[in-house]
């Protein structure tokens, strides 16, 4: 298994944000991350992604601890964030080159996976401009066009509907299709329940910190039949207690 | 509305001191000291070479020049802040007793200012331009009457469309260097007369315009911003100033003296860059570089020349340090594959190669000024080895720190 969270505790002070949260994710397989404003899903991907360190419990991407090989753990990961991080000094050609020398990523074939991605989201023509400066959609699409180049394992992206255009998305997801096929494990944290009901495989329900609930739409309904069909009746109803 | 004036200066001064106890280390004031006592003894020197029978009439326009940019420093702070333009609105009328308060404040630190400055010039005026007493004073007058016009010009420029423009500089440039030649070529008496004059019509100026036009908030907190990040660049020659955020510039230009991915550095690559186009540090760079290597190359003294050379070397070294820490907010700084060792490696690589910048321009600067090639090499030795000094145990410190 590519990612394993287990009886994770852990927060930003020492008051824990997260208690005793477990969860993996498969090769091949895309996860939803599904949780309200404040219930924890930004904190269990900042421990994901070693931001922060673990009070309890321990997280294993490809089989490694962070601690004992920082390195491997790393370049096993690639990530989206939710709000687009640039830097304001690189043009977009050299925030693919940062990404090339920081992963150590062979240049020819990183480029030729960079030019790809870059026809598909229309910024070829903006490869010397600053990327900074591009509208919040565009800016997203640098990140996902970063990420996808990389050949990772692990791959996290961090609400991803937001702010893209409706083909924008459906290349995404197309994207993700491409490196599920190829054995990458998908990890994906968004609000959009009914975007997610239709594309993920499995899902991990948190609130407050907590496991509420796992497993493919099926098992879910099965399990839960009172609260209703869909996904976002069902994450409702096992929140509010109704 | 004069509480908020109380408060907002009080909150101001207060960050303004935690600055300025970075600024004011021992080693700065003891090279401050060092050049100011330097160029001290020279003006000093100088007055005491001057005869009787020499002439200097030539150097009036010097002079003239002088107060002019005399005339220029310090600015008025209105301290209004970014949201005023929405929550202060509804108090729009009371605005004018926040912005006296202002003023008056302004003009005791200003005038004070100009006070001491002037004392400067007076024995120039009275050894080696031989004027009288009554001159000396006139002159005063003319410049504190001046500096008050200039400081309330910034204050009406939010009533008076006409002071937000460039035009307006005839306020505070070409109608002073107007009188001020009245005073040194027919006479001072006069010139004090057109000065009261002018002062006299822009009051009435302004409070005609104050009363018929509508406050201009966006230009005004513009004028703030810009004045506080002057205020804020000056500190960042000393320490980090969390509040500044330079603007980036593309600078095609310059691209063939970045490094390119062949250095296989990511934090080289990324750093420079950031050096080259954001223009809070290569502007700080440049103009620290441009100052100094001008200065040696117009002062001749071995020693002056030696202590400008190692202060500015220190203000360029210590600036640019926190530069390895300006990424730190992007969090895939954090996430990539990069041992903090090469990191390191970089930023050191990085500083190499503009000490060496700033050795051949020193060194070459010096060699102009003091004709002495020994002089020349010795300065830009001296670059190599107080950057090294300071890097290998500032960098050392940090490391520990964090």
């Amino acid at each position: 298994m590519v990612l394993n969270v287990s009886h994770l505790t852990g927060g930003y002070s020492l008051i824990p944000v997260l208690k005793d949260l477990s969860f993996e994710v498969q090769a091949g397989e895309l996860v939803g991350l599904i949780g309200l404003n404040g219930a924890g899903k930004s904190t269990t991907i900042n421990h994901i992604i070693g931001l922060l360190t673990p009070q309890a419990g321990e997280i294993k991407v490809d089989n490694l601890l962070l601690a004992e090989n920082m390195q491997g753990y790393r370049k096993a990961i690639a990530y989206i964030p939710e709000t687009p991080v640039l830097y304001p000094e690189l043009t977009l050609k050299e925030h693919i080159e940062m990404t090339i020398l920081a992963y150590e990523l062979d240049e020819k074939t990183a480029w030729e996976k960079a030019h790809e991605l870059l026809q598909l989201f229309r910024l070829e023509e903006r490869l010397d401009w600053f990327p900074a400066n591009f509208s919040k959609g565009m800016k997203q699409k640098v990140m996902i066009v970063c990420a996808f180049m990389l050949d990772a394992k692990l791959y996290i992206i961090d609400e991803p509907f937001v702010g893209l255009d409706p083909l924008a998305i459906r290349d995404l997801l197309q994207l993700i299709e491409q490196k599920k096929t190829q054995g990458a494990a998908i990890l994906m944290s968004t609000h959009v329940l009914s975007t997610a009901e239709q594309t993920c495989d499995r899902f991990v329900m948190i609130d407050q910190g907590q496991l509420k609930a796992s497993g493919t739409l099926a098992e879910l309904q099965n399990e839960y039949q009172t609260y209703g069909d869909n996904l976002a009746d069902i994450y409702l109803g096992l929140t509010q207690g109704a | 509305m004069q509480e908020l004036w109380k408060q907002r200066l009080h909150a101001y001064q207060k960050q303004v001191f935690k600055y300025l106890k970075y600024v004011l280390n021992d080693h700065f004031v003891l090279a401050m000291l060092f050049v100011l006592g330097g160029i001290a003894l020279t003006y000093a020197n100088f007055l005491k070479t001057v005869t009787v029978t020499d002439d200097y009439t030539w150097t009036k326009p010097i002079v003239i020049l002088l107060l002019l940019i005399v005339l220029q420093l310090g600015r008025g702070a209105t301290l209004l802040q970014p949201a005023d333009e929405l929550f202060l609105v509804p108090q729009e009328y009371q605005l004018p007793i926040y912005l006296k308060k202002a003023f008056h404040h302004a003009l005791k630190k200003n005038l004070g200012l100009q006070i001491v400055l002037y004392a400067v010039l007076v024995p120039y005026l009275k050894i080696v331009l031989h004027t009288k007493t009554s001159f000396v004073i006139g002159l005063l007058v003319i410049q504190l009457l001046f500096k008050s016009l200039v400081l309330a010009k910034n204050y009406q420029a939010g009533y008076w469309a006409y002071l937000q423009k460039k035009a307006s500089l005839v306020i505070s440039l070409l109608i002073p260097l107007v009188v001020y030649s009245i005073a040194f070529y027919i006479c001072v008496w006069f010139a004090l007369t057109v000065t009261l004059c002018v002062v006299g019509y822009f009051m009435y100026r302004f409070k005609k315009e104050r009363s018929k036009n509508v406050f201009a908030w966006r230009y005004m907190i513009q004028q703030e911003n810009a004045r506080l990040s002057r205020v804020y660049r000056v500190f960042a020659l000393f320490t980090d100033v969390p509040n500044l955020q330079g603007k980036t510039k593309r600078r095609r230009y310059l691209d063939w003296m970045l490094p390119t991915m062949q250095q296989n550095n990511p934090y080289l690559y990324l750093e420079a860059r950031c050096l080259v186009r954001n223009q809070e540090y290569s502007g700080l760079y440049l103009r620290l570089l441009i100052l100094a290597s001008a200065l040696l190359i117009f002062v001749h003294d071995f020693w002056i020349t030696l202590g400008v050379t190692i202060l500015f070397n220190y203000l360029i070294v210590f600036q640019l340090i926190p530069l390895q820490d300006y990424y730190q907010e992007n969090v895939f700084t954090h996430l990539y594959p990069v041992l903090p060792s090469v990191k390191l490696q970089g930023f050191k690589k990085l500083l190499s190669r503009i000490v060496l910048l700033t050795a051949v321009c020193f060194g070459i600067a010096a060699l102009i000024g003091t004709q002495h090639i020994l002089v020349g090499v010795l300065c830009g030795g001296i670059v190599l080895v107080e950057s090294k000094l300071i890097s290998s145990y500032y960098l050392k410190a940090r490391i520990k720190k964090s």
